[in-house]
């Protein structure tokens, strides 16, 4: 999931990541690690914050979860960014780059014993 | 030549009424001149418990040291940049009430910071009760404004919940009861969680300190930047 975020700190800025407990098979840890950094190449946003939260969108989920902030509504520079086409598909390859190892992990067949 | 009149003899009531207020008066005296002497002997001045000069006694509330009722605790508001929590020390009159020290506590938050942070309570928030229950878990009941006036970003509410969260359990607040907070439940104006409130994180059982929203977390890069 993507979201946009807003703080009281109108100099706060950049991509933050949030990810759910631990569970067994997919680490939603390693995964969120893995589109921070993808999304720094992609866009070169640092992303200030990878970090294990209770989310109720979480709550309920039986597979690896991340909730990205891809953005400051409260801050005018992200703002310019986010509303920028470029800068929103270079966005999504980020996205797309972060998730790639895991989803051809996941495709590929279970060797046979 | 006149005989001198002759007094009238005391009546039998009047001679008792007198033996009994001599007896009387000679064991107030017995009883005021053993307690003088035993005060004397403990080293204590017995006229001072008559003196009206001396100012009546304060209330102790932790010890008898006056400087001691004054605890240097942490309050945690935003960093300047929004990404993390920063403390920030305070001098708060605390109670033998741990309950009530974290009322205190959260009565500082809400008034904000005094350095370059930001604020992590909505504006107008205020606390309408705070119960501390046996098992550590201390539950808040905040005004209206708490949902109200929230930003509603996943940033945002770990913002405001750690910040209430870490404050309230220091252990600078355990009053002389002895009794420390594990975890925080969140009530607004006695509700739960509710689907609107808050918008990201669970607030549906009592939240835990996490030191992670403390520390200055350093921006994640690409591993061969």
């Amino acid at each position: 999931m993507t979201a946009t975020s807003s703080s009281a700190c109108t100099q706060a800025q950049g991509v933050e990541i949030f990810y759910s407990a631990p569970q067994p098979g997919l680490d939603a840890a390693a995964i969120a690690q893995s589109l921070a950094n993808a999304i720094f190449e992609s866009t070169g946003t640092a992303c200030h914050g990878v970090r294990q939260a209770k989310l109720s969108l979480f709550r309920d989920l039986d597979m690896p979860g991340v909730l990205i902030e891809m953005g400051y509504l409260t801050n005018p520079a992200d703002v310019a960014l986010l509303a920028d086409e470029a800068h929103q598909q270079r966005l999504a390859d980020g996205i797309a780059a972060g998730l790639a190892p895991f989803v051809a992990n996941a495709a590929a067949p279970e060797p046979a014993s | 030549m006149k005989r001198p009149r002759e007094l009238p003899k005391p009546s039998m009531f009047r001679r008792v009424f007198f033996a009994l207020w001599g007896m009387a008066t000679l064991i107030l005296f017995v009883t005021v001149s053993l307690l003088v002497v035993e005060m004397s002997q403990r080293g204590q001045d017995p006229l001072a418990i008559v003196s009206e000069t001396e100012p009546p006694p304060k209330p102790q509330l932790r010890t008898t040291d006056e400087a001691a009722d004054y605890a240097n605790i942490v309050l945690y508001f935003a960093a300047a940049n929004g990404h993390n929590l920063t403390a920030e020390r305070r001098s708060v009159r605390i109670t033998t009430s741990t309950a009530e020290n974290c009322k205190r506590a959260l009565q500082e938050l809400m008034t904000g910071p005094r350095e370059e942070l930001t604020a992590i309570v909505p504006p107008d928030t205020d606390v309408l009760a705070a119960f501390l229950l046996d098992d550590g878990e201390l539950v808040i009941n905040f005004t209206r404004d708490l949902r109200v006036k929230a930003l509603s970003s996943a940033s945002a509410e770990a913002m405001m919940i750690y910040g209430i969260v870490n404050t309230v359990c220091q252990p600078d607040l355990v009053g002389d009861d002895g009794k420390r907070v594990i975890a925080v439940r969140f009530l607004v104006e006695g509700e739960g969680q509710t689907d609107q409130f808050p918008a990201h994180f669970d607030l549906s059982e009592p939240i835990a300190p996490d030191p992670q929203w403390n520390a200055s977390v350093a921006p994640v890069r690409a591993e061969n930047v």
